[in-house]
């Protein structure tokens, strides 16, 4: 081989590996970042929920602490004091369907709540198993809810 | 006949030109990428700028709802959005920018989006809007829906 070809083959390495390189550079930040605003909406689509006082609820109790007072599940949608679970699993239903509806991006939800590590109320429109945003952590006493949102 | 310096000098001149080709092409595709790269980056400034007024106004006394001094997170008073309305842009200018904000309630009933802040105008825009308890009486589950111009 000359020495004029050996540098030519030099000088192609360095300019794809100097290619290379800016396309990772500037690829790279622009991925990290894209998840931002979705991690705010989740979060924020949580804690709406479990704050959200219904008008024909239970006294002046939210979501949240409807759940807190699910132990017996009734077996059917009756009144939201009498039967909190099953209340509160319908309105967050409703609530979620509306929201994503509205804002487009998402389509599917997995919902969850856990005490003390026993899960005892579980809405999943399929989510649980498919790649998706989850919302921050959100603990009450003892209580976690979880809530995760797929495109 | 070409002597062995002609034929040396020509080999100088067609690496030269290699590498120049080499280098141009470099040079398009890095151009190409910066291109991307500060659309992204413009994009990127209005999902922060969006964030910033999101925060803002979840977090100012101006809108968000209280009782006895008790601060209920993530909700917006309906009673202050309408009273803002007549506030005027101007006063706002400096913390809102060219934007355009509003509230809309979707549950239990669905209404149309109320915006009681608008500045500024094009297609160079993001629209992004997050769930917020509105309270208006009794609560309500909507959006805030913020359209934020370059």
């Amino acid at each position: 081989m000359k020495k004029g070809q050996t540098e030519l083959i030099g000088i192609v390495i360095i300019v794809v590996l100097l290619i290379f390189g800016a396309l990772f550079f500037m690829k790279l930040p622009s991925k990290v970042e894209t998840g931002e605003f979705e991690t705010v909406y989740a979060g924020n689509t949580l804690s709406v929920i479990l704050n959200y006082v219904p008008l024909y609820g239970c006294r002046d109790k939210n979501v949240g602490d409807l759940l807190r007072d699910c132990k017996f599940k009734c077996g059917y949608l009756g009144d939201a004091c009498k039967c909190p679970c099953e209340f509160a699993e319908a309105e967050i239903r409703n609530v979620l369907d509306l929201l994503l509806e509205e804002e487009g991006s998402f389509g599917d939800y997995y919902f969850n709540a856990v005490k003390y590590g026993n899960e005892f109320i579980k809405i999943d429109k399929n989510c649980e198993n498919n790649v998706g945003i989850y919302a921050p952590r959100y603990f009450v006493s003892g209580y976690e809810f979880k809530l995760k949102l797929c495109k | 006949m070409h002597t062995k310096g002609q034929m040396e000098m020509m080999e100088t001149v067609v690496v030269l030109i290699v590498f120049l080709v080499l280098i141009v092409i470099g040079l398009i595709g890095y151009g190409y990428y910066m291109k991307s790269s500060i659309k992204q980056m413009e994009e990127n400034e209005k999902v922060e700028r969006s964030l910033l007024l999101m925060n803002y106004i979840l977090n100012s006394a101006e809108f968000q709802c209280s009782r006895n001094n008790v601060v209920k997170v993530n909700c917006i008073d309906f009673g202050k959005v309408k009273a803002f309305e007549g506030v005027g842009n101007e006063n706002y200018r400096e913390i809102f920018g060219f934007s355009k904000i509003g509230v809309k309630k979707i549950y239990p009933d669905k209404e149309d989006v109320v915006y009681f802040y608008e500045e500024g105008r094009g297609e160079n825009k993001i629209v992004r809007s997050v769930p917020v308890l509105i309270y208006d009486g009794s609560y309500k589950i909507g959006m805030l829906v913020l359209e934020v111009y370059k």
